[in-house]
């Protein structure tokens, strides 16, 4: 079949993302998944998880044409159980055997742990990049397969000193750092043989991250003073020096949390105000082979998403998060606008090998470029 | 196939895997399989046979399109935008529905449950105990540093009386206990705590801990014997050993199975250990009778300290204001084996205690040895002088406030931190 299009796209106009609820939603997979995994006393995990992504994947539509998943559980499983015997299984071997065999100290213990915590984060880099360029090469749309380019480690070691200087530079180094991982992640994506590329900078994030940054410590402040103020006000005095505290009341108790609970969310607002801004920014410097991409996120829309997932899962013990992925997947979808229009049968298939597993390190360690 | 063919045309769009163009087919379901031929061209149609036919997603009944290509891997697609269509392939190719595809999926999940069903099976049926052989495994320096830590961070604050008459007395009843225990050596060490509360119990390595409180409540030193007995007990087992390494096997297993499901898991491993600390204690108190018969002490003391702890607890207990208190107390020692647990319940104990058939007994102590352990930490009625520790890591009211002997309803949140 070697007829080159002759139901050509049209020429004119822009291509269309966009999300097709699929039939049976998200509720009974989920419910089911969770039984499954159950009875399979946990293994069935990475195949209900490939369900819920072909489900997912299928309903993103762009000029109408699905996108696929073409992952399986079997991969996902192997990976997951290479990185179980390799990572895992050392770093809890090296967790409590100490203890067991030769009843180190807590402090020593303290400093295996703070070990080990290391090793994750370095780890994590790795993770982030292997999970993407699995799911990226199992990711077809018109039978063409995406992909990520390069090698693991330059970003593993990126995403370590750059998360090492978080604390060191008070986080200011988080826009920076934002942008440089997006770049190293974004140039390498490809469709076919043909690859994203990410202009981004990290100068125009700034002015909203100093906002919120000055908003973090002020907030943090505030809702000390007030807490204490409440805290004091109940006890109609100073209390006596050197003496136990009194317990606060349940009112007061009840007002301390709501202060607390109300910082938080003020300071939700402006950190979504900053991360709109940065995925909208992000998606704006970012082309592939002619076509630009326009996102609009809005700041109250974002907080609604993340506080509404999270009490999902949480009150679902996690058994909902496939509806938590599928929302916020659509999220995404709705607010995507592609802009202007790719010579598609130039894009030729992506000539990457595929990768014979899944990707066990990120499932471990819970972390997700997505 | 056995399907005759159907005449109905589909409009689709076939896909050749190589470039992302797509081109308008006309489908039809024929006999052999799928028939593919590109719109308004004369050529011989491509033909997918049913068995080879992959779909993006499970296919359901309802479906409003399909996305195909040939199993295994093939590169081309098409898809066919027709909820009849749909309809139409589910019924020719059961394989693509979603059923048959998850009972594919299920298949490893099921043979590990089967495995893990056998091993639990028969681990029952020979009443074997792994987690028991495992802690045997471990070097017994090993067990009493760690034993030692937890002691230490469960009396931190709190002073530990390590000398005088008191001292001697503990020891000869110990060394009296632990020889009637086993022919072979055993290495114990008893900590005497400055804590009002009424406690004991057995850390790894066989540190075994007393509180002030307990013996200073005990009516006689064969009350206190017989509690150092039931430790004993727990230490000969090694039921703290095992204990620990039960929280570390159940909690990985935990977290593969329902990773991230956090808060259901720590109560299923609550229950679990709840179920065994009863087992363990059924199995202290047995130790703790026959210790004490080869000891030549009076088992009656051991049954009358259940008494006291069961009138105190029944009566006395319910009318203190801050029952969470005693919950949290009461949980914490349930996950050090204490011999003040509520189970198994203190009747069925005391019964078990007073079937034992009467031996000849000599005093657990003599007269200046008891009075010697009750001050061992200071004199009973005396107000306990202030400890060189900060005021607020004292547990529970000020002396004065207490009823003498009465365990005190303080707040342990501090020493909860020992994870056993």
């Amino acid at each position: 079949m070697s007829v080159v299009d002759n139901a050509a796209v049209p020429a004119a106009g822009s291509h269309r993302i966009t999300w097709a609820h699929p039939p049976g939603g998200f509720l009974g997979l989920s419910l089911l998944n969770g039984l499954l995994r159950i009875l399979t006393l946990g293994v069935y995990h990475f195949w209900g998880k490939t369900e819920v992504r072909q489900r997912i994947w299928s309903a993103v539509r762009i000029d109408g044409e699905p996108l696929e998943y073409r992952g399986t559980g079997g991969e996902l499983f192997k990976g997951f159980l290479i990185v179980f015997a390799l990572v895992l299984l050392p770093l809890s071997i090296v967790g409590f055997l100490p203890v067991l065999l030769w009843g180190v100290s807590f402090t020593s213990n303290f400093a295996i742990q703070a070990a080990i915590f290391l090793v994750i984060i370095a780890l994590g880099g790795f993770g982030m990049f292997r999970a993407r360029r699995y799911r990226l090469s199992r990711t077809r749309w018109r039978g063409i397969r995406g992909g990520l380019s390069g090698r693991s480690t330059p970003f593993a070691w990126t995403y370590l000193w750059t998360t090492a200087l978080i604390p060191l530079t008070l986080g200011w180094i988080i826009p920076w750092r934002a942008a440089r991982l997006q770049r190293a992640l974004f140039n390498e994506t490809h469709f076919g043989d043909k690859a994203f590329t990410f202009t981004g900078r990290s100068g125009p994030l700034y002015v909203r991250y100093v906002l919120v940054w000055l908003s973090a410590i002020i907030l943090y402040f505030a809702a000390f003073t007030a807490i204490f103020t409440v805290y004091f006000a109940g006890l109609g005095g100073p209390p006596p020096p050197g003496g136990p505290l009194p317990s606060p009341s349940y009112a007061q108790i009840a007002a301390m949390i709501a202060i607390g609970l109300g910082a938080l969310l003020i300071f939700a607002m402006i950190r979504a105000w900053y991360s709109s801004r940065m995925f909208n920014y992000f998606a704006s410097e970012t082309k592939y082979h002619g076509c630009g991409f326009r996102l609009t996120t809005t700041v109250p829309s974002l907080v609604w998403l993340a506080a509404t997932n999270y009490l999902m899962r949480a009150l679902s013990l996690g058994v909902l998060s496939p509806i938590t992925e599928a929302r916020s997947m659509r999220y995404i979808v709705e607010r995507l606008t592609l802009e202007g229009s790719v010579d598609w049968p130039a894009v030729g298939q992506n000539p990457d090998a595929l990768l014979a597993r899944g990707e066990g390190l990120a499932e471990a360690f819970d972390v997700d470029a997505f | 196939m056995s399907m005759p063919s159907d005449p109905t045309v589909y409009e689709g769009k076939l896909s050749d895997g190589r470039t992302a163009a797509t081109m308008r087919v006309n489908v039809r379901f024929a006999e052999a399989g799928l028939e593919i031929l590109p719109a308004g061209e004369r050529r011989a149609p491509l033909v997918w046979p049913y068995a080879n036919l992959g779909s993006s997603v499970p296919l359901r009944t309802d479906a409003p399109d399909a996305l195909l290509s040939l199993k295994p891997a093939g590169t081309q697609t098409l898809f066919v935008a027709d909820p009849a269509f749909s309809r139409s392939l589910r019924a020719r190719v059961g394989d693509l529905s979603p059923a048959r595809q998850r009972l594919a999926g299920l298949r490893p999940g099921a043979v590990f449950a089967t495995l893990v069903a056998a091993i639990v099976g028969a681990i029952w049926y020979m009443d074997y105990r792994p987690l028991q052989a495992a802690a045997r495994l471990m070097p017994q320096d090993a067990r009493e540093k760690m034993g030692r830590n937890v002691v230490a961070s469960l009396a931190a604050g709190m002073r530990t009386c390590e000398t005088g008459p008191g001292r001697a007395a503990l020891d000869r009843l110990t060394q009296r206990l632990v020889t009637a225990a086993s022919d072979r050596p055993m290495p114990v060490r008893v900590v005497m705590v400055n804590w009002g509360e009424v406690n004991a119990f057995a850390a790894p390595g066989g540190q075994l801990v007393l509180t002030r409180g307990l013996v200073q409540t005990a009516g006689s030193a064969e009350e206190v014997a017989g509690v150092l007995a039931h430790e004993l007990g727990h230490a000969i087992e090694l039921h703290p050993e095992t204990g620990l390494i039960r929280t570390i096997a159940l909690g990985a297993a935990a977290d593969l199975i329902f990773a991230g499901a956090g808060s259901a898991t720590n109560i299923g491993l609550a229950l679990t250990e709840l179920r065994y600390s009863r087992a363990a204690e059924r199995e202290a108190d047995t130790h703790a009778l026959r210790i004490l018969k080869n000891a030549g002490i009076a088992a009656r003391g051991f049954g009358d300290f259940f008494e006291r702890i069961g009138a105190m607890y029944g009566g006395k207990r319910r009318d203190e204001k801050t029952s969470g208190e005693k919950e949290k107390a009461d949980s914490m020692g349930r996950r050090l084996l204490t011999i003040v647990s509520t189970h198994p319940l203190t009747d069925e104990r005391i019964a078990m205690v007073r079937a034992q058939p009467a031996y000849p007994a000599t005093p657990a102590l003599s007269e200046v040895d008891w009075r010697a352990l009750r001050e061992m930490c200071g004199a009973p009625t005396a107000p306990r002088q202030p400890a060189s520790t900060p005021a607020q890591r004292q547990p529970g009211p000020p002396p004065a406030e207490r009823q003498p002997g009465a365990p005190s309803g303080g707040s342990q949140d501090e020493r909860k931190g020992t994870n056993l």
